[in-house]
């Protein structure tokens, strides 16, 4: 299955995407998305996406559609579906 | 009726205890006074009021101009430091001619042209744990538009405790975002952000379009809150994409455990 990811903020400097369509072989959580998306994309998203532990790091927003999902829910995402990562910013 | 609804209520008086505007404020305000669901009362509820901005540069500036000329009663500003060249890109109520001079006079300056009916009292300081309480006390609503995370949540939390409303706006090269927390409905900045945000840095790309559109959308926030016009971005995060102009809410979501307002519900 296919979902598409957007990428906001520094996620989307660190990726160099603004978004990206991924292929799915199985039903995945979006913890584990964002796991294997911070896999993909190198050192500097790994930074912002993971904790120490390897996890999904607990400030990094994620939105399924116009909802905001945490990765400890272990929801899993669906075909179709389009995945925001958003990076807490600052700028004032 | 809110717990933060009723403590709104008797901070800035019923419609009746205030004083009917006088002529040269209606003529002052009179295109807003016809914004349906606006009027007098409204009008009369933004000059009983006091609003805290915290700091006064590209976002908050913008938001401090719209409030200014908006007619608030009272503008509450904080920004330690001197106006550099590099301001002057985004921070509108600076001026080349204030560079090696206190950022806060240069605001009161400026705003005190644009609308001096409006009280503007202002602290060369930043906001840290010595400070929030009383700065927060002192008004009935906060702009954050904090260039570092810390102070961010020390805000939070004095709202929270205090059972302020809190316009949370914040910007990075065209991206923009904002949100009100109101204090016993919908989720607080700590539940947004429980731990450190990784990776912020406190010099970030940006264009001053984008920090004064995000400045002026927090104001209009302040404004519907602070007179009850329209319906405030509570629960909901508005996400700015000036790249390519898309708008879009994401609804946001208490954390049941947030370490901040889990006890004030």
């Amino acid at each position: 299955m296919k979902v598409t990811v957007k990428y906001s903020a520094q996620a989307r400097v660190a990726t160099g995407l603004s978004s990206e369509v991924i292929e799915l072989d199985e039903p995945t959580t979006v913890h584990d998305l964002v796991i294997r998306l911070a896999r993909q994309h190198g050192s500097a998203f790994r930074r912002l996406a993971l904790d120490a532990g390897g996890c999904p790091h607990p400030s990094l927003l994620v939105a399924i559609g116009d909802e905001q999902v945490r990765p400890s829910d272990h929801r899993k995402v669906a075909p179709g579906e389009t995945i925001t990562i958003l990076t807490p910013i600052s700028g004032g | 009726m809110s717990p933060s609804d009723v403590k709104m209520t008797k901070r800035l008086g019923t419609a009746r205890t205030r004083r009917p505007l006088s002529a040269e404020e209606r003529a002052v305000y009179e295109w807003q006074l016809n914004v349906a669901g606006f009027s007098e009362e409204g009008q009369k509820a933004l000059r009983s009021a006091s609003v805290l901005v915290t700091r006064v540069g590209g976002v908050g500036g913008a938001a401090a101009t719209a409030l200014a000329a908006a007619g608030i009663g009272r503008l509450v500003l904080v920004h330690q430091g001197n106006v550099h060249a590099s301001d002057l890109n985004r921070q509108t109520l600076m001026s080349a001619d204030w560079i090696g001079k206190p950022r806060v006079e240069s605001a009161l300056r400026r705003l005190k042209e644009l609308n001096p009916r409006v009280a503007v009292e202002i602290h060369n300081i930043n906001i840290g744990e010595d400070n929030v309480c009383d700065l927060v006390a002192s008004s009935d609503l906060v702009i954050d538009a904090a260039p570092l995370f810390r102070e961010r949540f020390l805000l939070n939390r004095a709202t929270v405790e205090q059972g302020k409303p809190m316009v949370d706006s914040a910007m990075y090269e065209l991206e923009a975002q904002l949100t009100t927390f109101l204090p016993g409905q919908g989720p607080c900045l700590t539940c947004l952000y429980p731990g450190d945000p990784p990776g912020w840095r406190r010099q970030f790309p940006v264009f001053g379009a984008v920090s004064s559109m995000i400045g002026s959308l927090a104001a209009m926030e302040a404004i519907k809150v602070l007179s009850g016009l329209g319906e405030p971005l509570v629960g909901r995060l508005l996400l700015a994409d000036l790249r390519d102009m898309s708008f879009r809410t994401v609804n946001i979501r208490r954390n049941l455990h947030c370490l901040v307002c889990r006890d004030h519900r």
